[in-house]
């Protein structure tokens, strides 16, 4: 525990409730919601960047976790808290199918099969009836009591899951995932089940996007298919480029930043795309590891006075 | 084939390859080898470049599975089981090139090689230490692996293949790009791993001087094929290694 920094995360979940108590409004509300589950996708999106892999399936569990809370309420009328979970418990069995089998390879062809993954999900949604078809599924309410306090609940699940990812990141298991992306030769010399952890990793990651996927059907109250394409997953992905991808308060920030862009973007329209492309052109080109990256050449700029000196002596001596 | 003069019949062999033979399409990387690994021996696998050493060591590790012929670790047949399976057995290998994770510190490289074989943050932790210090890495253990020395991501690499506490540890070319200074220390560390761990060690290397002072016995491969066997000094006058080496006439 010593090293999982847990009181920054104590003030940082205090400073996350303590905004969406002070915020009132449906405005306010959606905003922090939508900031919330971005940044629980981003998340989700890095986690799996932490075995090299870049899983457009990402979109597709978002996706059956929004259904999975969508049929349980909208057509079973089912508790919230079964609901909530449905989905989410869903993805855990299809993700680690699809991971079994899909993880033997890597790099563009896994892109490519999750991507493949993600649109064949999606229209499926489109082709069945009962759950409303390519007009989607309405009626996704939560619980009464919980109206009000809805961004707040939000945050909380949203932080209790980011800091397990923490968690299992910064463990033994977390490091070995790491281990595979830079060798996974050196691991399997060494008696790692390759396979078995980066299947554990990719369900893991799946599993937080399918919470998110279903928490945006309680936000939203409306799901269709058209929500989970495959721009979920690329925005998540830009989320974590320009926060920074060495670690997961990049994927955070760059999911605060880039979703509060995005909705600032859509007053102005036609518009929107230019900000939005634009804000990530410059991000990338003034800060290639992103927020993250450029916080830490600044702390170490300003905690190292003495190797700034020289040049600021210079003017000095020609004088 | 050259019989072995220098046999220390103690038991089993840890691994015996018979006949072993890897195609790569029309090349044939390694053609009828045969190769014996005894408990407790320290054995150098040298040959000249393309002899197929590399190739050996992916087959014996299974890494890559054999055209024909068979292969016994631990008295177990291993013919085209994986490798996970070998290491978990407690064969465990170096790679000749970057055989470390870079973006890891040399703690966290080092614990990889302890997560199947421990459980529990302190005896894992205890293990990483321990081995650092038989490495002399412990002045290294929170830098970071891909901004090190090279000699000292070699030393990195056998700490990982080493931190399994392996019955076999098999080393690529573990010299290669040391000082003289690293190499004796190096050296050092192979024998205190077999005297202190009961490792058997098998060693590919070009570094012949250190090839001839630390090992028991050594195979020659060339062409794919073992050329002689035996003791440093059977093996150094051997005119047939000579030949190999010099570039001489030979009938392969």
């Amino acid at each position: 525990m010593r090293d999982l920094h847990v009181p920054w995360w104590l003030a940082g979940a205090t400073v996350a409730i303590a905004i969406t108590l002070s915020f009132k409004g449906a405005y306010a509300a959606s905003l922090m919601n939508l900031v919330a589950i971005a940044a629980l996708i981003a998340a989700s999106m890095r986690f799996v960047l932490l075995i090299g892999e870049l899983s457009f399936a990402t979109s597709a569990f978002v996706g059956l976790g929004a259904y999975g809370a969508g049929i349980a309420t909208a057509l079973f009328d089912w508790p919230f808290p079964v609901a909530l979970i449905l989905g989410p418990l869903a993805v855990i069995v299809v993700s680690a199918l699809f991971g079994y089998v899909t993880l033997r390879i890597k790099g563009p062809y896994f892109m490519l099969i999750g991507f493949a993954f993600t649109e064949a999900v999606r229209i499926s949604f489109t082709k069945v009836n009962a759950i409303g078809g390519v007009t989607g599924l309405p009626g996704i309410f939560p619980p009464q009591f919980l109206d009000s306090w809805m961004p707040t609940f939000v945050a909380l699940v949203v932080i209790g899951l980011l800091f397990g990812l923490y968690a299992v990141e910064k463990s033994d298991f977390g490091k070995t995932l790491v281990a595979i992306r830079d060798n996974e030769d050196i691991a399997r010399t060494v008696g790692v089940d390759v396979l078995a952890f980066k299947v554990a990793c990719f369900v893991i990651a799946s599993f937080c996007a399918g919470v998110a996927g279903s928490l945006q059907a309680f936000v939203n109250n409306v799901i269709s298919p058209s929500d989970f394409g495959f721009l979920v997953a690329s925005f998540a992905l830009a989320y974590v480029k320009i926060g920074g991808e060495s670690s997961i308060f990049g994927a955070i920030t760059g999911a605060i930043f880039l979703s509060l862009l995005g909705s600032y973007a859509l007053g102005f329209g036609a518009g929107e795309h230019f900000i939005y492309g634009g804000a990530m052109v410059l991000a990338m080109l003034l800060m290639p590891k992103g927020f993250i990256g450029l916080f830490a050449t600044l702390r170490a700029r300003y905690s190292r006075p003495a190797k700034a000196t020289p040049l600021a002596a210079k003017p000095v001596a020609a004088q | 084939m050259s019989a072995s003069t220098h046999a220390r019949s103690d038991g089993a062999p840890l691994l015996r390859a018979v006949g072993l033979t890897k195609r790569f399409g029309g090349l044939v990387a390694v053609s009828g080898f045969d190769l014996e690994v005894r408990q407790g021996e320290i054995l150098g696998l040298i040959g000249p470049n393309g002899a197929g050493k590399s190739t050996t060591f992916n087959l014996i590790s299974g890494f890559i599975k054999p055209s024909a012929g068979s292969l016994e670790v631990f008295g177990r047949d291993c013919t085209g089981t994986s490798a996970t399976k070998i290491s978990r057995m407690g064969l465990t290998r170096t790679f000749q090139h970057g055989s470390y994770m870079r973006s890891l510190t040399v703690r966290d490289n080092i614990l990889v090689g302890t997560v199947h074989w421990l459980s529990g943050r302190t005896a894992r932790n205890r293990r990483v230490e321990e081995t650092a210090a038989i490495l002399g890495l412990s002045p290294y253990l929170e830098a970071i692996a891909g901004t090190l020395p090279h000699g000292i991501q070699r030393l990195v690499s056998i700490a990982i293949a080493f931190a399994a506490r392996p019955r076999l540890l098999c080393l690529d070319e573990p010299l290669t790009g040391l000082n003289q200074t690293e190499v004796a220390s190096t050296l050092d560390v192979f024998q205190s791993i077999r005297r202190d761990f009961g490792s058997t060690i098998l060693l590919v290397e070009h570094n012949m001087k250190a090839v001839m002072a630390v090992c028991d016995r050594i195979v020659v491969l060339h062409h794919g094929q073992q050329l002689a066997s035996g003791t440093p000094a059977e093996v150094r006058s051997n005119p047939e290694v000579i030949a190999a080496y010099l570039g001489g006439r030979h009938e392969h």
